[in-house]
This record gives C-alpha cells, sequence and structure tokens, in this order.
C-alpha cells in the first residue's frame, strides 16, 4: 500500500500532532544542550529545509565522516592512553595492551604514551621540584636509554608512538629519533604524533614559552618532521584540554577550530605551501555524555575544519581531512558513587562513535580518585570493544545523518561555532587570545556557569546531585609505589656515568645558539637537539637552555 | 567562629597543570564572602612564604597530578617554620579518600572531593576557622 | 598593651614579615591597637620612594609591576608591594589575583613583600588601609615602595596623594578605557607608559599622547615635569628599564624643590582626613537609631547640621579651655 507524503497530509499530521498535546505543551520546560542550544522537543523536515542533505561521507566537506563506507572498512583505533613509573614498567604495559587486543587502523600497534609531569615541565628525575610527581602520572623517561626501551622489539612500520608530552616536546621527538638511529633504521620509518600543543596555555594554567616563541618551537618541528619523517604528524591539536578547562562543547569547537587556524597562518608565515602541512594536522577532542549534542559537534567540526583548510589554499582532499581522537571527557566523572562513571563513559564513547570519530581514548571509571587500575582501564578498554563488535554501530557510515534533529544540531552548532571563531579572529586571532587571556576568561565564566548549574540542580549529575548517598566509596586506586623515584634517579645515573659529559656540554652548547638562531629567524633547533639527543643528554639538560631562550609566560 | 574578613590562599603546586577546580572553588568563596588570595604556581616554600606575607586565615591546595602525601608532608612543617600555627588547612581535588586519614595525620584539617555541590567548602571553613591550630 | 606595641614596632622595624603581616591584617580591620604600633613606626618612615601603578582593568598592571620588581631587584634595592583588588558589593568577597601575575618575579626573594589587599568598599579603588601599609613597608625598610591599585572609580585619584610618581598604563585603543577611568587621571600621571607596546597600533597611541602635551607644574617653584610617555612590553620586556630610569628621574625632580615637602605634606594630610573619617563612620555606625529621639530624622539634614556643630563647637571648646594634654 502507498502513502501520500504531500504537504497536504504534513500539515494534517502537524495539526492532528499540535491538537493531542495542547493539553500539556506549555507545561514543557524548554530544553537545551550543554553548551545551551535550544532543543525542541519534536523535529520534523520543516527543521531541515535549509540543511544540505545531499552531502556523502568520504567526500568534501566530511560532514558525514571521512570515509565513504564509515568503520566498515576498518574499525577506529583503541588508543587508550597510558605510562607509570619508569619505562620499564610502561613497557610491561604496552605488552600487555597489546595482548589485550588494543589496535590501529589495520591491526597496526598504537602507543598512546603519556609522560609525568616532570618530563612535560622538562626536569630530569634528580630535580628537587620534581619530588612526588616522578612516574605518578604518566611515565617518566628522559634518557636514550629509556627511549631505546620504548621502541626495542616494535616494527616501525606498523607502530605508531602518540607522545603525550608538554613543553618538552621537541626533545622527546629528538631522543626518539635518535633511538631509531641507534637501531640503525632511518628516520623515515616514524610512525606517531607529537602533540606540539603550546597553545594549550591559552586554556591551561601551565607556565610556558613565550607565545611568539611557543609558535615558532611549533613550527620548527612541523618543518623538522616534514623533512625527515614524513608519516609524522607533528601537530595536535588539543580541543580535550579546551573542554576540560570548562569550555561548552560549542566553545571547545570553536576555540580549537581557531587555534588550527592559528597553526595554518604560522605554517604559511613561516612559507610552507598549504598541501605540505595542513594536511598532517589533527585532532583531540573531548566528548561529554551529551549524546546528540557530542554527535553534532564532531559532524560539524570536521565541515567546518574542511572549509577553514579550502579557504586556506589545501587543494588535496584528504588534506582536508579533520582526523579526530576522542578522550572520553574526564571532567564529567565523579568521585561520588565510582562506579557510575561506567555508564557515562559507555554514553560518551557511543557519541564519538556515532559521530564518526577515527580513534578513542575511553577514560577509566576511577579517574576521578587517581590514577587508573589494570582492572579499571581494561574495562575501559573492553567498554570500546564490547561497541566494535557487538552492537552493530561498525555497519553504516554515519547511522545518524538525515535524522531531522542530528542534522539541525549540527547546523545550529555550527553557526554557534562559527560566530566565536569568526569574533576570535577579528580580534587577531587565537595567538593574540593567549596574550590577552580572553579565551581563558570566556571558559572559566562558562565553567563557573556549569557549577552553578549543578550546584543548583537545574543540570542534574547522578550521585552529585541526584540519588545521593552518604556510603563512603574507600576506593583503592592505583598506586605508583614511591620507590619509583630511586629507580628513576638511578636510570638517570646510570645512563650519565656512561656517556662522554664533555660530548654532551658541546652539543648543549649547540643547542643554546641554535635557540638564538631560531629567535633570530635564521635557524632551526630540532637538529641541533637530535644532535644532543644523540650525544646522550637527558629530556631535562635539553630543556635548560630552552627556557633560558623562550621565557616564562602565563596566559592570564 | 565567625570573623568578619576570612582571607584565603588558594594554590596549587607549580608543576600541576589543571586549573579549574581551583578556580571554581576561588570563586565560590568570593561569592561567600571571602578574600581569595589566587596562587596558580607555588612550590611548596613560596605557597608558605605568600601565606605569611598575606597573613590568611586559611590555605587551601588543589590537587590534580598527585603528589598529596609529599605536599603535606612539606608544607605543614613549612607553615609553622613562619609561625602560621592557627592556619587551616584544606586540600582538595583528586585524592583518593584512603588518603584523606594519612593526610590528617600528617596536619591537613580536611579533604574535599572534587565537584561537590557548593557551599560545602566555604561552610567548611566559615565554621572552623580560628578555631585550629597546627599540631 | 603599649608593651606589646613597642614589641611589635621593634620587629617591623627589624623586618619581621610575620609581625608586619598581622599588623596590616589588624590596620585592614581598623584595630585601635595597630594605631598605636603605627605611632610609633612613624619616627622610621620616611626612607621609601612611593610608585604608584595605575590603570585600566586589563592593561597589564601586574605584570608590568612584576617587570618593575625585577629591573628594581636588579639594582640591589628591595621591594614592598600593595595590590589593591575590588571587594564584591554583593558578597563583600574578593579575588586577589596580582600575587599571581607577580609570581615570577617574587619567587624565592625574601626582599620582596607582596600584600594583595581587597578595597572593601572603600570609595574608589584604594583601600583605606593603603597609606597605612605604605609606612609600614616604608618602616620595614623597604627601598621602594609600589601601589597598584584597581584602575577604576573615584578613589584612582588619591593614588596621587600617595605616591611621589603616579605611572598612568594604558594600551593602545586606549580611548574608551580612558572614559571609563575617573576623569582626570591624566592630570595626576607623572610618566605614561603604552604597555602591550608590541601591537602595531602602539606608536600611533604614544604619538597621540604625547601630543597632549601632559605636563605637572611645581606648586613650589616655577618650573615644569614634562610627563614622558613610552612604549614598553611587560611581556616581552622591553622598556622596562627605560620606565624604571623615568620613574627615578621624576624623584629626584621633585626633590630638588620644596615639591617633595608639599607631597609628604599632601600625603598625611590625606591620611588625617581619611582617618578621621573612617572613626566617624565606625563611631557614628556604632550609636542605635534609637539614641535619637525620632523628632530628629524628620528633618535628617538639619539633624545632621547639628550634629556636626555640635562636634565642632565642642572640639573648640576643649581647645579654648586649654585641654591640658594638648
Amino acid at each position: 500500500m502507498t502513502q501520500d507524503v504531500s504537504s497536504d497530509t504534513f500539515e494534517s499530521r502537524k495539526e492532528e500532532w499540535e491538537k493531542r498535546r495542547a493539553r500539556y505543551a506549555d507545561k514543557l520546560r524548554p530544553g537545551k544542550t550543554l553548551s545551551g542550544l535550544p532543543v525542541k522537543t519534536l523535529y520534523t523536515k520543516e527543521d531541515v529545509a535549509g540543511s544540505d542533505l545531499d552531502e556523502m561521507p568520504g567526500v568534501y566537506p566530511f560532514t558525514r565522516g571521512l570515509y565513504p563506507d564509515g568503520y566498515a572498512l576498518t574499525p577506529w583505533m583503541q588508543q587508550m592512553v597510558f605510562g607509570y613509573g619508569t619505562i620499564e614498567e610502561t613497557r610491561q604495559k604496552m605488552e600487555m595492551m597489546v595482548a589485550e587486543g588494543m589496535e590501529g587502523y589495520f591491526g597496526h600497534k598504537v602507543f598512546n604514551t603519556v609522560y609525568d609531569i616532570p618530563c612535560m615541565y622538562g626536569i630530569d628525575a634528580d630535580h628537587p621540584e620534581a619530588a612526588g610527581n616522578l612516574g605518578q602520572c604518566g611515565v617518566h623517561m628522559s634518557t636514550g636509554d629509556d627511549y631505546d626501551e620504548l621502541i626495542r622489539g616494535w616494527d616501525l612500520d606498523s607502530t605508531n608512538f602518540s607522545m603525550i608530552t608538554g613543553d618538552n616536546c621537541l626533545p622527546a621527538l629528538a631522543l626518539l629519533a635518535a633511538a631509531v638511529e641507534r637501531r640503525g633504521e632511518p628516520l623515515a620509518k616514524m610512525h606517531g604524533n607529537s602533540m606540539n600543543w603550546y597553545p594549550r596555555i591559552a586554556v591551561q594554567d601551565v607556565p610556558s614559552w613565550e607565545p611568539k616563541w611557543g609558535y615558532a618551537l611549533m613550527i620548527d618541528l612541523i618543518k623538522w618532521a616534514k623533512e625527515n619523517a614524513p608519516d609524522w604528524n607533528p601537530v595536535n591539536i588539543f580541543m580535550y584540554g579546551i573542554s576540560e578547562a570548562g569550555a561548552t562543547p560549542v566553545q571547545e569547537l570553536a576555540y580549537g577550530l581557531a587555534w588550527g587556524k592559528s597553526i595554518i597562518d604560522a605554517g604559511l608565515a613561516a612559507g610552507m605551501a598549504p598541501d605540505d602541512f595542513i594536511g598532517r594536522l589533527s585532532f583531540q577532542i573531548g566528548c561529554t555524555v551529551n549524546l546528540f549534542e557530542e554527535v553534532a559537534k564532531f559532524r560539524a567540526h570536521r565541515r567546518m575544519w574542511a572549509k577553514i583548510c579550502k579557504d586556506a589554499g589545501v587543494v588535496k582532499p584528504s588534506n582536508m581531512h579533520a582526523r579526530v581522537h576522542v578522550h572520553t571527557s574526564g571532567y564529567v566523572l565523579t568521585q561520588q558513587q565510582l562506579m557510575n562513571n561506567t555508564g557515562r563513559i559507555t554514553v560518551q564513547t557511543l557519541a564519538a562513535v556515532l559521530g564518526g570519530v577515527a580513534s578513542i581514548h575511553t577514560c577509566s571509571y576511577d579517574e576521578a580518585v587517581g590514577v587508573p587500575t589494570e582492572e579499571s582501564h581494561r574495562t575501559a578498554l573492553r567498554t570500546q570493544q564490547v561497541l566494535m563488535w557487538e552492537s552493530g554501530l561498525r555497519e553504516v557510515a554515519d547511522p545518524l545523518g538525515g535524522s531531522y534533529f542530528v542534522e539541525r544540531l549540527t547546523d545550529d552548532v555550527e553557526a554557534a561555532a562559527w560566530e566565536i571563531y569568526d569574533e576570535i579572529e577579528a580580534n587577531g586571532g587565537y595567538l593574540r587570545g593567549i596574550e590577552t587571556g580572553e579565551i581563558k576568561r570566556a571558559i572559566d565564566n562558562s565553567s563557573y556557569e556549569l557549577k552553578k548549574m549543578i550546584n543548583s540542580g537545574e543540570l542534574p549529575v547522578v550521585g552529585v546531585n541526584r540519588y545521593v548517598s552518604d556510603e563512603k566509596e574507600n576506593y583503592e586506586p592505583f598506586r605508583v609505589d614511591e620507590s619509583i623515584e630511586e629507580k628513576a634517579k638511578a636510570r638517570l645515573d646510570a645512563y650519565r656515568a656512561r656517556r662522554d659529559d664533555a660530548a654532551v656540554k658541546a652539543a648543549l652548547d649547540n643547542v643554546r645558539v641554535a635557540c638564538e638562531a631560531l629567535k633570530s629567524g635564521d635557524g632551526s633547533l630540532m637538529p641541533a637537539l637530535v644532535d644532543a639527543a644523540r650525544a646522550g643528554a637527558t629530556n631535562g639538560e635539553m630543556m635548560v637552555p630552552m627556557r633560558e631562550a623562550f621565557g616564562w609566560f602565563v596566559s592570564e | 567562629m565567625s570573623k568578619e574578613h576570612i582571607k584565603v590562599l588558594l594554590a596549587k603546586k607549580k608543576i600541576d597543570v589543571h586549573g579549574r577546580g581551583t578556580k571554581l572553588i576561588a570563586r565560590e568563596l568570593r561569592d561567600a564572602g571571602m578574600e581569595v588570595v589566587y596562587f596558580r604556581f607555588g612550590v611548596v616554600e613560596e605557597i608558605a612564604e605568600a601565606a605569611l606575607q598575606e597573613d590568611v586565615d586559611v590555605v587551601g591546595v588543589s590537587i590534580m597530578t598527585s603528589g598529596q602525601i609529599q605536599i603535606a608532608r612539606e608544607l605543614i612543617p613549612a607553615l609553622k617554620a613562619r609561625g602560621l600555627h592557627e592556619v587551616l588547612v584544606i586540600m582538595g581535588g583528586i585524592i583518593p579518600e584512603v588518603d584523606y586519614e594519612p593526610l590528617q595525620t600528617l596536619g591537613v584539617h580536611r579533604c574535599f572531593p572534587p565537584g561537590l555541590p557548593g557551599g560545602a567548602v566555604a561552610e567548611y571553613i566559615k565554621r572552623n576557622v580560628g578555631t585550629v591550630s597546627l599540631a | 598593651m603599649t608593651s606589646t606595641a613597642v614589641h611589635t614596632t621593634e620587629l617591623v622595624v627589624g623586618g619581621s614579615v610575620r609581625h608586619a603581616s598581622r599588623l596590616i591584617t589588624e590596620i585592614e580591620n581598623g584595630s585601635p591597637a595597630a594605631r598605636e604600633v603605627l605611632a610609633r613606626l612613624l619616627p622610621h618612615c620616611g626612607s621609601a620612594q612611593r610608585v604608584g601603578i595605575t590603570g585600566p582593568p586589563g592593561a597589564g598592571k601586574s605584570s608590568l609591576t612584576a617587570s618593575l620588581i625585577k629591573e628594581i631587584r636588579a639594582q640591589g634595592r628591595t621591594v614592598g608591594v600593595i595590590a589593591v583588588d575590588p571587594s564584591s558589593p554583593f558578597s563583600q568577597g574578593a579575588l586577589l589575583g596580582d600575587r599571581d601575575r607577580m609570581l615570577e618575579a617574587a619567587s624565592g626573594d625574601a626582599d620582596v613583600f607582596i600584600r594583595s589587599l581587597a578595597a572593601r568598599g572603600a570609595a574608589g579603588g584604594l583601600a583605606v588601609a593603603v597609606n597605612d601599609v605604605v609606612d609600614v613597608m616604608d618602616a620595614m625598610g623597604k627601598d621602594v615602595v609600589i601601589v597598584e591599585t584597581v584602575g577604576v572609580g573615584q578613589g584612582e585619584l588619591e593614588i596621587a596623594k600617595i605616591a611621589h610618581t603616579v605611572v598612568l598604563v594604558l594600551v593602545p585603543g586606549y580611548g574608551d578605557a580612558l572614559q571609563a577611568m575617573k576623569a582626570g587621571v591624566t592630570e595626576i600621571a607623572d610618566v605614561v607608559a603604552v604597555n602591550k607596546g608590541d601591537l602595531p597600533e602602539a606608536a600611533g597611541a604614544v604619538e597621540d599622547l604625547r601630543s597632549q602635551d601632559y605636563v605637572r607644574r611645581d606648586p613650589t617653584a616655577d618650573r615644569t615635569w614634562v610627563v614622558p610617555v613610552l612604549k614598553v612590553s611587560a611581556l616581552r620586556r622591553e622598556g622596562i628599564r627605560e620606565l624604571a630610569g623615568l620613574v627615578d628621574d621624576h624623584y629626584r625632580f621633585t626633590g630638588d624643590s620644596a615639591w617633595r615637602s608639599e607631597i609628604e605634606r599632601n600625603r598625611r594630610h590625606a591620611q588625617f582626613l581619611s582617618s578621621v573619617t573612617e572613626r566617624l563612620r565606625a563611631e557614628l555606625a556604632a550609636i542605635p537609631p534609637d539614641a535619637f529621639d525620632d523628632g530628629r530624622f524628620s528633618d535628617p539634614h538639619l539633624a545632621a547640621d547639628e550634629f556636626v556643630t555640635d562636634i565642632v563647637r565642642a572640639r573648640a571648646h576643649l581647645r579654648a579651655g586649654g585641654l591640658a594634654t594638648n
């Protein structure tokens, strides 16, 4: 039987619908997304009259995904963040994760290793400020020995090393390159990712380089990678950090894209051609429990980035790909009724998959307490694997495409984000935003508004302002034994004892000279750092001349 | 005990990378009528020195990337060495509940989990400021 | 009481941060004991060079102050800093964030004493206590005392009566910000610093300000100080040495005539006025409304006239009576 779907029928059905809800309609509280975008109780074809519903996945502007068949050819990459203790402990964890089935595209290995805070900050194990933080929230890797052990035995062609660094981004890559050389393999075999996320200081309270030099260092790494390790991803745009600092999903999107645009601007100003570097930029994005807004955010993100790239002069379509790694948002997890977080993480992961992202890290339910245990970390990985193999989510590209609500929300999120993005661009761009502190102020305000909504109960959080319990959790989180400090120091001492101190000193002097050359615009730093790594300089030692040269800056 | 002007130093350790929680608490305490010195990048000695120069009633330390035991172990003696024996010391953030007791043994008066509904920290301070000593 | 005051005075003059810091809290709370110590500190005051930093919010006053601290420390001089932030009119609470921005300049340096003060509803940018806190730091032996103001409101002009030299910090595109500050702020500036000098618009701003030909007239002699306008960048640490040099130049210039003693007298006069005002305010507020017969409030202004006249007359009477102690 065929049905008439003419507009008359739609109109009359709509009338009927209105009649049926008239009794209670004005009692409904208007809904909104986490970013405050209005949400109606029903969406129809009228809401997508202005939407482009003819898009195809794998085709510009990629709203429906980067690949024509979504995850059907190969599923998303499971990139669990890990790292603790010295490289010895982390190495065991790497092997275990491989055994647990953590895989990237086409079965490649992916190691998303997070450094400890002293490494990120740029101090070695024997520095007094490192006490209490060594190997605690990441792995402490600072010597050539550490990097040799990191890559030992892994096939470089099919292994990705994603290095979650801080200010030590360049020294870390130099240490990795020297280790690859020591194995007798060409640098071109290096696969993985430098974070290179200096611009995070616009939103995070970390002291780092002065803005001008921060960008010069980013570009230096990009150029070095382009010439020496062309498959290396030299930049990660850390939208996750923006989100964790308190941005709404829409702000995260807008500021993240402005961040990306600031790198495009800096690269072009440094004389690179658009298709030479823009395609290697990638993103790391947060994902809250607000399912549909997150799906809309990921869809809008791909579309907006493709447009920005095209405007910047990129010609090759694959260079317009917004390659996205999702880190499920940590700030939504609660210390109260800890196990509830497993439910949150499942919804967050679902949103990322429905949003069509390339790679996912699932937080562990106990991250609100501390570093995950082995069991909670495995369960987080298994959450992805359940969605991957049991839910049927992989079979269809962009399964929510064409949904009146999701298409409309994608457009709404995009429009709201462009508004913020355009304002930032008009005020001198993201780089200026670091200096003025305006991005941080806007995000701080959002964070406070959100907190007030939780305080008042307007934003329900189960276990916090609903279904509250007085029971103590007394959860015992993973502990990194304090003896790790001695172990890290011993490894450092042993490494230093074996090297030629005069050669290290000479190499570090060269680093100092190269820093000045970079500042004056007629030299690069990375080659000098690689030389220093070859000579045996440590992470912390390479950071000393860099700190002297590039200053100390905090965005207000 | 009530005090007309309660002054609080809110600090986090220099190499900790977060800030959201500290800033939220800073605003909540301000809105509860307190004067909040907000201090993001202290090593323990600097935190203690700031507490001294500002003559605060309360020192709050926010933790995300661990190190709470180490900080308490150094901070309490550093405050006492400066003659700040009556200052109320609180900690908050990503601290396992099972650490609360050892931290109290070290001299921290109270620990708070992250994401508490507003007012809890302010109420605690108002009730306890001026009534404690660093044993 | 007095022996405590003597003891505290000795400790503060000896440089005890603990006691100075406690005393400042007492001053903020308007305690009578603090006044007793202050009186004893006065003979130890007078050697500090006082610098005021004013300018609209967002001009980078704290970062500039931090740069100045470093510069002054590099010259081997000790520094005290008083940083004032506004209090919330709703909660009376305050976020005191200036110290945070000065950390790098101050960290680990025992010769830098930074104290954050909440304005606590003082009629404008400066906390009532500021002048007294300046005396405390002076008595402690700080060579330079810097006062950083809130940057808006009536009280901004007060800084001119506190400091030897007022630095007005502006940023390119300062027009609106200047409007938002109290009119007349350019009339109290002795040095104008255009911060964020790396912005392309900075040169134009400097030129524009220079063309205003701001001058300060020496009230005691026939000569003028031409207000210098210079471009600085606290962020890039450019122009800071020059700024510090100009502040010192101005300090020397006022010292070359009776102008300096005029400044000192004006400051003590301002201190006297605010002390009397604050104390009377406190005394009056402590009298419950029912202490007056209701008839007085049918015309509160007339009642106030009578009240003030009574006080003034009583004072004249006491003085005429040859008060034994005074």
